[in-house]
């Protein structure tokens, strides 16, 4: 403490012990915490199935949906950001179980937590059919017997302490073999 | 350690940084708990610690030779200069 740099290395020693301190009893303080998001996954259209023909190795399809969820309940003081998502889960032959992420969302603030998207949308987002393609490995999904599940999951990403994964909302649908089929049953 | 070293304002400077921060961070996560902002925790400590930064890191020349230290008067710890006369056992031998 004699000299100015022996008094700014024990300051912000000092400091970061209390940062730490501080950031400890942030966590502890939403820790039991139980949030009650609520979300829904419905109505799933598949609407283009490019890559049909032969040549294309690999399934793959657009998809619609609607969705609505709020998370409000998510957001404490502790909360960063919420990434939202879609997964399509299925399985084939070459794989037990297939997830494909098919859309995406960050929200960084409570006041966009609450959100819906598709027919009844109250929030326009830049897209409510799949952002990313559903891609199969292979064309496996085609003659998959089991249905094609949508999920419904997020992320919440804490100040401090462990990103926690949650999921809710299902919806089922089936992919059919053929484009013909799809022109079939959409008519 | 020269010939300004104040102990006593060492020490209340040492307890003077320490009483700001913590009293800062205190205040900051009442007040960021209740905006439900840890933004405004982190600010706070800031505050705390840019006050005392200014406040107890530089050597503020006002300060300076309020409690001098009490040296031993000079000379005083010098070893006494051996001299023939004060051994006479070795020049017995």
């Amino acid at each position: 403490m004699h000299s100015w740099t022996f008094r700014l290395n024990a300051l912000f020693t000092f400091t970061v012990t209390v940062l730490a301190f501080l950031s400890a009893l942030n966590a502890l303080s939403v820790a039991f915490y139980k949030p009650v998001p609520v979300a829904t996954i419905e109505n799933v259209k598949l609407n283009r199935l490019p890559g049909s023909g032969p040549k294309r190795p690999n399934a793959e399809a657009r998809v619609m949906f609607d969705m609505s969820a709020d998370l409000r309940s998510l957001f404490t003081w502790n909360t960063k950001l919420v990434f939202l998502y879609v997964t399509a889960e299925y399985s084939t032959e070459l794989n037990r179980l297939n997830q494909v992420v098919i859309w995406d969302y960050v929200i960084e603030n409570v006041k966009d937590a609450q959100l819906t998207v598709g027919k009844s949308q109250t929030l326009l987002l830049p897209r409510h059919h799949n952002e990313y393609p559903l891609v199969d490995q292979g064309r496996g999904i085609r003659s998959s017997a089991d249905n094609v599940t949508l999920y419904l999951n997020w992320c919440t990403m804490p100040v401090v302490g462990f990103i926690s994964r949650q999921r809710e909302g299902k919806t089922e649908f089936k992919f059919p073999e053929t484009w013909e089929k799809l022109a079939a049953a959409s008519k | 350690m020269g010939m300004n070293t104040d102990m006593e304002a060492q020490r209340f400077c040492e307890a003077f940084y320490q009483l700001v921060i913590v009293s800062f961070s205190a205040v900051g996560f009442v007040v960021g708990y209740w905006f439900e902002s840890f933004r405004i925790t982190m600010y706070a400590v800031f505050a705390g610690v840019a006050i005392s930064c200014a406040l107890c890191v530089p050597d503020w020349g006002l300060f300076r030779d309020k409690n001098p230290p009490a040296w031993l008067p000079d000379g005083c710890t010098q070893r006494p200069k051996k001299s023939k006369e004060a051994t006479p056992s070795a020049a017995t031998k």
